[in-house]
């Protein structure tokens, strides 16, 4: 509590600049903070059937509530004591008075479309806006920065990196005019990079999928596409509408599919025991979420578990919103070990793309000369033929139950088929006891029968089933069961989604199914690492899962043989070869004489084998050219279902159920498809209050420090009023009257005067406007994270420009992922860069959420695990730990100092190099006092400095050293372009 | 309304840290004075220490002593039990859930007559100093949603860790060293957890109040070094001229921002003296490595950490939080545990020990515990000597001491399967609520608003568990 009286103490003054009360600037922020909590939008929680948000009991109760705020009676006053939602004086008196003044009730600002305000002929609309402000409270705008601080601000702001000497001196000698200089900066590539940074963090991108393992994704391909998208001006409605519904829009492009990655890049887990549909609730409302935030300014977050409190967003409408993006089929549980989650759009290389053509045509090269007919070879076919016929031996269960208890009936045929009604979910075990011995697989046949739902094999209505798991093991008296390895799988036929593979990858999300147009017997080889044999004391137990999402998809009929033939996934893949051999040949269908050819020649001829071995050679080869192919994260419509309303936000307790639909304090999406495509279309509609305000607010932001609307993130009754309304809604209009031409509006942004003045400023007016919201002043910001770096590469000549492609790894202290993550399959080392990844901008640093670049982190970048709309600023110890000692500045200080030398154009004195290396890191000419300074510590420091520091201090870093210098002398020089490197000016924009 | 909001204001100052024109009133001295007062109470604790066993320790197996039990080993877990409550997917495919009494013998000792594991030797000498909470449960089933559930009080990312609500709330104590330092543990295990930066992050709050992470080695602070002098002394020449040339420029422009850049400099300068001085554990006397047992001797183990973490303590450092990722043992508790008990269950109880033998315990809060407990039933098959334990959220055992907390007591029951709580149950939430109370935080008042929202490390819940208050 303390502080808040020393601040307002402080800064009293500018509050107390209002006369008339404004409902809403003054009284309706008040209503919401201290009231909304029990007399708000929430039914559930309101007290006393009181609602203050909305209605008309805001008008109607206006006595009694002057009488609950000014009562002493602690048992009356409002708002209660023990809520901690005191009202101060003032803050009463305001609401007092707006009683007084007759209690004018208005319509929350943004909820209401803007409206563009009448500008005078002539004037600039945003200069206008601004100086109406000023005029008002008796205050006069600054006078433009001088030349060179104003391209440095602009350069900044527009493309995050600093001028050129030669550009600052063609802009101070008149060659360019701010107009060329606003146009050419915009026409610059670094503009993409730099609109990303914000972007990026507003669509919570980062390169891992940051819960437990935080595995690395080729989101990478999301980023280039922002980049490229602000590169191209895509108008802002196209870039909101490819991001949100881009898999929508007909004949969706590759691009477009890209960009509804926005939806896909959210943390996701692949923990084991994860309970799925946990977590695909999460992923569907952190769409939800981040969508409202970024693009409505909304905070819908509340709305998740009950009605919110203060913006009229009940529960229900949050899920109508859910709706929109709770038609995608996807695990909960995210794939580990690649490099995206499904669904996915791989985004190969020409390299790639080629490589996989080349495999292919050898692939079907070779497949059909092992296809050819041989007549020569048909005797010998018969006769292996003859020898196949009773591979498979059928196994009679000793012992079967299922852990549903259901009942499991043995057939004479050494089947077993189910009796009762499909439980959820079972598990099937099975003792057995083999005579042969050396077993090399188990076969499990699925069969059919009439007595199984549409015959069967499957207990599903149409058949199907889907195994999960199988285990087997030996068990033996009095001793621990030996789990018996399964080293491959193979089938018959597997479903498309449901390869046989899933049953041994060690879970029970994933498993093989068989739905088929005709249902039929299927079969599935489980071959085993190594030959077992079942001794005379031992049982064999086969255990069978039947745990999907699908309920009721166990199988109905099985039966289980063993056989003893040697690679039994290569001579018998189907489980069914033997029978098509016990067939006459004429009775043979083609699919079954061609198997039988197949596997013939595979196996028994070493001409064809060499083929096959090819065949298979090439599949891996392919398969893993594939897995290092880069996979878009997008969005699909895939798989429809109901939404409800959850309880308290909790996956499994869904209640009633809803449309999909929009909240209804905004307006109607009329005629608009009911999906993402139609939500986007809405957001962009001429009368939608909030999509509009909110870019142009962020853009503000961009260029002055901080938004006209303050909360930037919460343009809801809880946010602050913005500062200029008017100004607000000219921007905000006149961006969508331009085609959402984002350049067009900062070009208008940049040409202002408001945005050239000087940033500073007299005693008083500091005093009086401290964060200058009146925008008397120019802004005056530290720069952002990304900025620092790269500013550092670039005064040292280090930077290495080219747009886009997997993430860069510059210089990171040894061993930080690898305390976090100690385990080997997971991405444990970080390995820098050589070379070019080194020196690279910074919005290409590989962004690792679970442990992010500390020398980013220092400078307020954040985790980007959640959507965040503008950075904190602070200052920290840290920071100076980072400027001066990560070998990324140590390097770019000796590089700057090189420069000292290797540009001998600007001189050669120690005052003339100074001045020119403390020019290209402020854009500064210094003044005497400044250069003396450096000039006595660069004095200081070649007596001082050792041989063995000099050399220490010129080998930071991988790039050669370059200058024409002796070593010491470099060396001082170094120690000043450290110093400036670290000034505050160096990393501010005033 | 007033533009000059206290978030913009906690925004560009982290107090402790120093600010703008309330430099002076902000840095060190405020700290100090609002820890010895307390933000809104008189605080019983002036620091704390927490020792983060990642992974879920067994409860059953260590603390939470069921001897009627062992009629039942290998019975299927009764359904009046289970309760139908979800289980980890880990377990869900296993047939039968067979109930797994403790192999380990149990003991009484101290005074109090606690009951404890004969895996925990060292920490059974101290029981009377602890206070044993057998009751705490959380709402997690795994383990990133556990430990950040643990640490920041939400399951999902993007919320402040309690070290940096703490700081948030009382600022630093010391203005040499920073108010929140981690301490992670070279583990060699094949299980070790995975942990992220979150848990000691800022989340929405200024990246100021992040826990700073002190590793073992030559830079015990990242980029503490510099990469060609030895002495930071030796770089004074320079600061002195940095110094200067922001000075020229502050008066050139009046930009406050560049004085409290200045300070940090400053502070930056002081914490290169003061680290490596206090991460130099080799001028501890060899009483100390009696204590804490010859493993403290070597850099980034858990006891070298434990020695570090007192420390730390003595120098006011306000939130130290330790971490030991082994503790995740789904398959063969009987083989994994032990060794891990020798690891830590030695450095632990000489903390509690050495804090008191240098009168810090009594206002210096340790607490000890993992995310959540394990399963009472085996994961796997049930032998004699082997069975593993899945994840179990709706019971563990954590124990506190020091800092306000009554010694010598044991709080909270669990059922005869040690399945559910019975008995003065402590969720989480509660558990956070007790620390800041113990610091004299209310935690329904430590808010930031962010979006119209007042979050709170207990969210909308928290209750102070008052039984085991002094």
């Amino acid at each position: 509590m303390r502080w808040l009286v020393i601040i307002s103490l402080l800064l009293g003054g500018f509050s107390t600049a209002f006369a008339a009360v404004d409902f809403n600037r003054d009284v309706r922020p008040l209503l919401a903070d201290r009231c909304y909590k029990c007399h708000g939008p929430d039914a559930k929680t309101r007290e006393a059937k009181l609602r203050l948000d909305a209605g008309d009991q805001l008008r109607t109760e206006q006595k009694e509530i002057l009488a609950r705020i000014t009562t002493h009676d602690v048992d009356d006053r409002m708002p209660p004591p023990k809520s901690g939602l005191d009202l101060s004086d003032a803050e009463r008196q305001l609401i007092v008075q707006w009683i007084k003044e007759g209690g004018q009730v208005d319509g929350h600002w943004a909820f209401v479309a803007p409206r563009k305000p009448l500008i005078p002929a002539g004037v600039h609309p945003i200069d206008h806006l601004v100086r109406k402000e000023l005029n008002g409270r008796g205050l006069k705008p600054s006078p433009f920065a001088d030349k060179a601080t104003r391209l440095r601000r602009v350069s900044f702001d527009i493309t995050g990196l600093g001028p050129t000497a030669g550009e600052i001196a063609r802009f101070e000698d008149g060659q360019e005019s701010w107009p060329q200089v606003v146009r050419r900066l915009l026409a610059s590539e670094r503009y993409g990079e730099r609109m990303a940074v914000d972007w990026l963090d507003v669509s919570r991108w980062a390169d891992t999928s940051g819960l437990q393992y935080d595995i690395p994704r080729s989101t990478w391909l999301f980023r280039d596409w922002v980049i490229n998208a602000f590169n191209r001006n895509l108008p802002y409605d196209q870039f909101i509408t490819w991001q949100l519904a881009g898999d929508l829009l007909p004949n969706a492009t590759t691009n477009q599919l890209i960009a509804t990655g926005f939806n896909r890049i959210h943390p996701t887990t692949s923990e084991d025991g994860t309970i799925a549909e946990e977590y695909r609730v999460h992923y569907v409302a952190d769409r939800t979420i981040t969508m409202g935030t970024a693009f409505m300014g909304l905070t819908l977050e509340c709305a998740r578990c009950h009605d919110h409190k203060f913006d009229p967003i009940s529960q229900k409408e949050f899920y109508g919103l859910f709706a929109f993006f709770n038609q995608m089929g996807e695990d909960g549980q995210a794939m580990g070990e690649v490099n995206y989650t499904p669904p996915g759009l791989p985004i190969p290389t020409t390299a790639e793309r080629a490589h996989i053509a080349k495999l292919y045509q050898e692939y079907v090269e070779l497949n059909q000369q092992l296809g050819q007919p041989d007549r020569a070879l048909a005797d010998g076919q018969r006769r292996w033929e003859k020898t196949i016929r009773s591979i498979w031996k059928p196994q009679s269960p000793k012992q079967v139950g299922a852990q549903s208890r259901v009942r499991l009936i043995q057939n004479t045929d050494l089947s077993v088929i189910f009796s009762g009604q499909p439980p959820r979910s079972d598990i099937y075990g099975v003792d057995l006891i083999p005579q042969d011995k050396n077993l090399t697989a188990l076969r499990l046949e699925a069969l059919r029968d009439p007595r199984l739902p549409n015959g069967g094999p499957g207990l599903a209505r149409n058949g199907n089933a889907i195994l999960t798991g199988i285990r087997v093991r030996v068990l033996t008296e009095d001793s621990e069961p030996q789990d018996v390895k399964i080293k491959r799988a193979t089938a018959s036929y597997s479903q498309q989604g449901f390869p046989v593979a899933n049953v041994i990858d060690g879970e029970n999300q994933s498993g093989w199914a068989f739905d088929a147009p005709q249902p039929t017997d299927h079969a599935a080889v489980f071959e085993f690492e190594k030959p077992i044999t079942i001794a005379a004391n031992q049982v064999l137990n086969v255990t069978m899962y039947f745990l999907g999402p699908y309920p009721g998809h166990s199988i109905g009929r099985f039966r289980l043989s063993t056989t003893t033939t040697a690679n039994p996934c290569d001579a018998d893949p189907s489980g069914f070869l033997h029978q098509f051999a016990r067939k006459p040949e004429y009775a043979r269908l083609q699919h079954e004489r061609a198997e039988l050819s197949t596997r013939y020649r595979v196996t028994q001829v070493p001409k064809y084998r060499g083929m096959f071995d090819r065949i298979q050679a090439i599949m891996k080869e392919q398969e893993d050219v594939s897995r290092k192919i880069a996979v878009a994260m997008i969005m699909q419509d895939n798989r429809p279902r109901p939404t409800h309303v959850l309880e308290r936000g909790q996956y499994d307790k869904p209640r009633e159920q809803v449309q999909i639909g929009t909240p209804a304090f905004l307006p109607p999406m009329r005629g608009l498809p009911p999906n993402r495509l139609g939500l986007a279309r809405w957001l962009t509609s001429r009368e939608h209050p909030l999509t509009s305000r909110v870019v142009a607010n962020r853009l503000w932001q961009q260029f002055f420090g901080a938004g006209l609307v303050a909360t930037a993130n919460d343009f809801g009754v809880q946010g602050e009023r913005p500062t200029h309304p008017e100004l607000l809604d000219w921007l905000a209009v006149s961006l969508r009257e331009n085609n959402w031409d984002l350049k067009w509006l900062i070009e208008q942004i940049v040409t202002s005067e408001t945005y050239q003045q000087s940033s500073r400023a007299a005693k008083d007016l500091r005093e009086r406007d401290p964060d200058n919201r009146l925008l008397a002043r120019g802004p005056l910001r530290r720069m952002n994270a990304e900025m620092i770096r790269d500013h550092a590469l670039h005064t040292g000549g280090l930077l290495v420009e080219k747009i886009g492609g997997p993430s860069a790894k510059p210089y990171q202290p040894a061993g930080l992922w690898k305390q976090l993550t100690n385990r080997e399959k997971y991405q444990q080392i970080y390995a820098a860069d050589k070379g070019d990844g080194l020196y690279r901008r910074s919005v290409y640093t590989f962004w690792k959420r679970a442990a992010h670049h500390p020398a980013m982190a220092a400078f307020d970048a954040p985790t980007r695990e959640v959507c965040t709309v503008s950075r904190e600023k602070t200052t920290t110890p840290q920071q100076a730990f980072v400027l001066l000692h990560d070998p990324q500045f140590v390097e770019a200080a000796r590089a700057l100092a090189e420069r000292m030398f290797s540009e001998s154009a600007f001189g050669k004195t120690p005052a003339e190099r100074i001045r020119h290396a403390f020019q290209l890191a402020t854009t500064r000419v210094p003044n005497d006092r400044e250069v003396k300074l450096l000039e006595k510590l660069l004095a200081a420091e070649i007596n001082r400095l050792t041989t063995a520091e000099s050399t220490a201090l010129l080998t930071v870093g991988e790039s050669p050293v370059r200058a024409p210098a002796q070593r010491d002398e470099l060396a001082a020089y170094t120690m000043v372009a450290r110093t400036i490197l670290n000034l505050s000016e160096t990393i501010t924009l005033d | 309304m007033n533009p000059f909001t206290r978030r913009s204001f906690l925004a560009r100052s982290s107090f402790g840290l120093g600010a703008m024109a309330l430099g002076s009133l902000m840095n060190g001295i405020a700290g100090e004075v609002l820890g010895a007062r307390g933000l809104h109470h008189a605080p019983k604790a002036k620091r704390v220490i927490l020792l983060f066993q990642a992974g879920g320790p067994s409860q059953m197996d260590l603390w939470d002593y069921k001897p009627e039990l062992e009629p039942h080993r290998g019975e299927v877990l009764p359904d009046r039990i289970r309760q139908g409550q979800r289980i980890t997917t880990m377990t869900q495919r296993q047939g039968r859930l067979q109930v797994a009494p403790t192999i380990f013998e149990f003991a009484q000792h101290g005074q109090s007559g606690r009951w404890a594991s004969e895996l925990l030797p060292y920490t059974s000498k101290v029981v009377d100093d602890l206070c044993v909470i057998r009751s705490v449960s959380t709402n997690a089933i795994n383990h990133d949603p556990g430990m950040s559930f643990f640490q920041t009080g939400s399951e999902l990312p993007g919320r402040p860790s309690i070290g940096a609500w703490v700081h948030y709330g009382l600022g630093s104590a010391n203005d040499n060293l920073p108010g929140y330092v981690t301490l992670i543990s070279n583990g060699a295990y094949d299980e070790t957890q995975p942990i992220a930066s979150k848990l000691w992050g800022s989340g929405f709050l200024p990246a100021s109040h992040q826990g700073v992470q002190f590793r073992s080695g030559a830079d015990p602070v990242l980029y503490l070094q510099d990469p060609a002098f030895k002495s930071a002394a030796r770089k004074r020449g320079m600061l002195d001229t940095l110094k200067a040339l922001n000075e020229e420029r502050f008066d050139q422009t009046g930009d406050t921002e560049i004085e409290t850049r200045i300070q940090q400099y400053e502070m930056a300068y002081r914490m290169q003296m003061s680290v490596p001085e206090l991460a130099d554990l080799n001028k501890e006397p060899q009483s100390t490595f009696d204590l804490y047992g010859e493993d403290a001797r070597k850099p980034g183990t858990y006891a070298a950490n434990c020695v570090l973490a007192r420390r730390l303590a003595e120098r006011d450092v306000r939130f130290v939080q330790l971490f030991h990722t082994g503790w995740d043992h789904h398959n063969h508790v009987p083989r994994d545990l032990p060794p891990l008990c020798r690891e830590t269950d030695r450095a632990s109880a000489a903390l509690i020990q050495d804090l008191k033998q240098r009168d810090l315990l009594k206002d210096t809060l340790v607490v000890w515990g993992g995310e959540f407990g394990r399963t009472i039933y085996s994961q796997g098959d049930l032998h004699p000597k082997k069975y593993g334990r899945d994840h179990h959220p709706l019971c563990t055992t954590i124990w506190m001491a020091g800092g306000g907390i009554k010694p010598g007591i044991v709080h909270g029951q669990t059922d005869d399967y040690c399945y559910n709580v019975v008995e003065n149950n402590v969720p989480v939430h509660d558990l956070q609520a007790t620390i800041l109370h113990l610091l004299g935080i209310n935690h329904e008042r430590l808010v930031y608003k962010l979006q119209g929202r007042r979050y709170r490390l207990t969210d909308v819940h928290g209750n102070v568990v008052k039984p085991i208050i002094v």
